[in-house]
């Protein structure tokens, strides 16, 4: 995970829905993508956040 | 989390009061007073200040207040509370006001809307500072509205909470915890995300490509309209699935009174009528926000194409009015209008050739432009229509919810004056259960076909994606925004999957929490079921439902709060006006025992605090004995001396007036021990 201090701090108060997510059978890399995806959720971001987000996470694969 | 402070001014009964608890030991607060002094006025202004809720207009701005204002004067009715957010100090001071003005009628002006204002401080910073972005947001994440029932509870109701409408609250505050919402926003935001990018590999690789993405867009769109039927009459099915068992739980012992069977068959249909109606209103405001979120989506590109067409229109591309067959026709028979004569391969002949050239393509891409600009107006016509169309139902849904529910209460207080009823009345519910069966098959039938429909769209929709690789082939760039366009389905798709595996596990988790704390109130080998339809059951260790008392049922209300704090690990206090109400002694001493280890427990980084409003039935020296170790903070509302009608004053302690009678009496004089 890589994440700034001040979305892990925002992830901090998601623990359960992040234990959702780890506890899922979905593939590593979905699980990233779902974990990155609600930090961007939890700040309220915008689409062009998501296409970023897909951008950087696919150039990884 | 722990309310520090509350200051209510102009609310009510309430006129001014400053409850400051900041200073005092302990996490339970009993806020006590005789009926209509404000405890549940005093309820009202929590919700109004953490939900916005507000109270019926009687009962909003102060008459104290109103009465000692003159005609024009503005009157601010103010709520403020201040918390701890968790143990490291962090206060909130969450404030909202509402201006008021007082005219010749009795009724006074209202002055704009409610104003919210939150701030914060960190323990070690010195001042507060404001949350400007957006307060609401903030005060949601910590006081989700969804939760308002487990936050905000009435114990005269308590005992009715798992009969009553609780499925709708349990499973509102299971979709809250498993964060529905969150994987929903983000199954949408990659879903459009998807969609942004398959436009830019369409614009990339061309008309044929281009072509694809709109026939894409389309058959998506047509997918989604599947499912929401399908949804619909899931739905349906649903209701008439619970109306077919209650049929069958009437059946099972009735006699006599046939007039409130009547009545009740009249409010079945009035009830079904409202719920189709309730249904179709939510249908039509979902496929309407839908729309309208696709519309929204579509806006982002129109400023490029605007530009598009006001070039395109300075540059005479529009309307497009070439007519090259005329030009050409001047070629083939070698003269021009003007009179030149043409031969082929000629400088008039090759200019007249190039300029056909050139106007075609412009022309073409002209008509493109031209039908663009008119479906950009359109589009953003529709936005703007869609919008209030979206408030309306929104309007309808509140008025046939409120409908429902005055249905709803009839036919219990019908259900418990009919024991039973007639042989007649008997027949005709048979038939109507033979009538549902009926409905049933239907739905069933038709809900199938649409899982097809699903299936097979689904299909169409892979296809047209795998096509639209295709087209990107050998175009480098394309093909990267293909790889992406697929990762970001995959991620949609897996938000949109994992809600059922989250919901399972918060249902699991909250029966697993309840199971354990309930076998303290009712010995024996019970368990907890919170069915797929989120009924709250209590079993028997053979798996039958068990009869529980009317105490037993209160209790089971607070378990299922204190349980949903534990799952969630979210702090916020219980509020609970009447909190014992039928509790009888035995009862109260095991709420004691349970709330002083929920109040122990340390969560989330935050302290729990409780606070119970009540009168002196309620909280007797008896019931203050069951409390003791907690050691309770006890404040009251009483009538102020000189406007004792209208406005009421706070305290702490006991309220002297209670002293002077019965149980109280004996405790002042020291005659309990």
């Amino acid at each position: 995970m890589k994440l700034t201090e001040g979305e892990k701090e925002i992830m901090e108060d998601f623990e359960v829905i992040r234990r959702f997510v780890s506890e899922s059978d979905f593939s590593d890399e979905i699980k990233e993508a779902l974990m990155q995806s609600i930090a961007l959720e939890v700040q309220g971001k915008a689409v062009s956040d998501y296409l970023a987000l897909v951008k950087q996470l696919a150039s990884e694969k | 989390m722990k309310i520090e402070k509350v200051s209510v001014r102009n609310f009510g009964i309430i006129a001014d009061i400053d409850l400051d608890v900041s200073a005092k030991e302990g996490s339970l607060v009993f806020l006590n007073g005789r009926n209509g002094r404000g405890k549940t006025t005093f309820q009202s202004a929590l919700r109004w200040c953490f939900f916005g809720d507000e109270p019926v207009a009687a009962k909003f701005l102060s008459s104290w207040a109103l009465n000692n204002a003159k005609i024009g004067d503005t009157l601010t009715t103010r709520v403020e509370a201040e918390i701890t957010m968790d143990t490291a100090g962090t206060i909130a001071v969450i404030e909202r006001t509402q201006l008021f003005q007082k005219t010749d009628s009795v009724v006074p002006k209202r002055l704009g809307q409610p104003q919210l204002t939150v701030k914060i401080r960190k323990a070690d910073a010195g001042s507060l500072t404001d949350i400007k972005a957006d307060p609401e947001m903030w005060l949601q994440s910590f006081f989700p509205k969804r939760l308002i029932n487990f936050f905000l509870f009435d114990g005269e109701m308590m005992k009715n909470f798992f009969d009553l409408k609780v499925k709708g609250a349990v499973e509102n505050a299971v979709r809250e915890i498993a964060g529905v919402d969150r994987f929903d926003n983000i199954a949408q935001n990659m879903a459009a995300a998807e969609t942004i990018l398959n436009r830019k590999i369409a614009k990339l690789t061309g008309a044929k490509a281009e072509k694809i993405n709109i026939q894409l867009e389309a058959q998506q769109k047509l997918l989604v309209e599947i499912y929401l039927e399908w949804k619909t009459l899931s739905d349906q099915l649903a209701v008439n699935n619970s109306r077919s068992e209650e049929i069958s739980n009437i059946l099972q012992g009735l006699e006599g009174q046939a007039d409130a069977a009547e009545r009740l068959k009249y409010l079945d249909a009035e009830e079904a009528d409202h719920k189709s109606k309730l249904t179709r209103a939510e249908e039509e405001f979902q496929s309407e926000i839908l729309t309208n979120g696709t519309n929204s989506l579509l806006v982002g590109a129109f400023p490029e194409l605007k530009k598009q067409v006001a070039r395109a229109k300075q540059e005479d591309w529009l309307p497009p009015p070439f007519e090259p067959a005329r030009l050409e026709k001047l070629i083939e028979d070698g003269t021009c209008i003007c009179g030149t004569h043409l031969t082929p391969g000629d400088h008039f002949t090759k200019a007249l050739q190039s300029l056909i050239e050139k106007h075609r393509v412009s022309s073409g891409v002209g008509k493109v432009l031209d039908l663009m600009s008119r479906q950009i107006d359109l589009v953003e016509v529709n936005l703007q229509q869609g919008w209030r169309v979206i408030q309306d139902k929104n309007v309808s849904i509140m008025q046939i919810s409120k409908d429902i529910s005055r249905v709803q209460k009839e036919k219990e207080r019908l259900l418990e004056i009919m024991k039973g009823s007639d042989v007649t009345e008997i027949r005709l519910l048979v038939e109507e259960k033979k009538n549902l069966d009926k409905e049933r098959e239907r739905l069933v039938t038709t809900t199938a076909i649409l899982l097809g429909q699903n299936e097979s769209q689904t299909y169409k929709v892979e296809t047209l994606q795998k096509e639209l690789a295709q087209a990107t082939e050998g175009n480098k760039e394309a093909e990267v925004l293909q790889d992406e366009a697929k990762f970001a389905r995959e991620i949609a798709e897996a938000a949109g999957k994992i809600h059922q595996s989250a919901i399972k596990q918060v249902r699991q988790r909250l029966q697993e929490s309840f199971t354990e704390k309930f076998a303290v109130i009712k010995k024996g080998k019970f368990i907890t079921e919170i069915t797929s339809d989120f009924e709250v059951k209590t079993l028997n260790e053979f798996g039958h439902e068990t009869e529980l008392s009317e105490g037993e049922k209160m209790m089971k209300a607070y378990i299922f709060a204190i349980a949903l704090r534990e799952v969630i690990n979210l702090g916020f206090p219980l509020v609970v006006d009447t909190p014992f109400g039928r509790l009888d002694s035995p009862n109260r001493a095991e709420l004691a025992k349970m709330l002083s280890k929920f109040l122990e427990d340390e969560v989330s980084n935050s302290n729990r605090q409780a606070f119970f409003l009540m009168q002196d039935t309620e909280y007797t020296p008896y019931t203050r004995k069951y409390f003791e170790k907690l050691k309770p903070i006890e404040a009251y509302l009483a009538k102020d001396d000189k406007y004792e009608n209208i406005k009421s004053d706070l305290d702490y302690g006991i309220d002297p007036d209670w002293l002077l009678y019965e149980s109280w009496k004996d405790w002042a004089e020291g005659k309990l021990g």
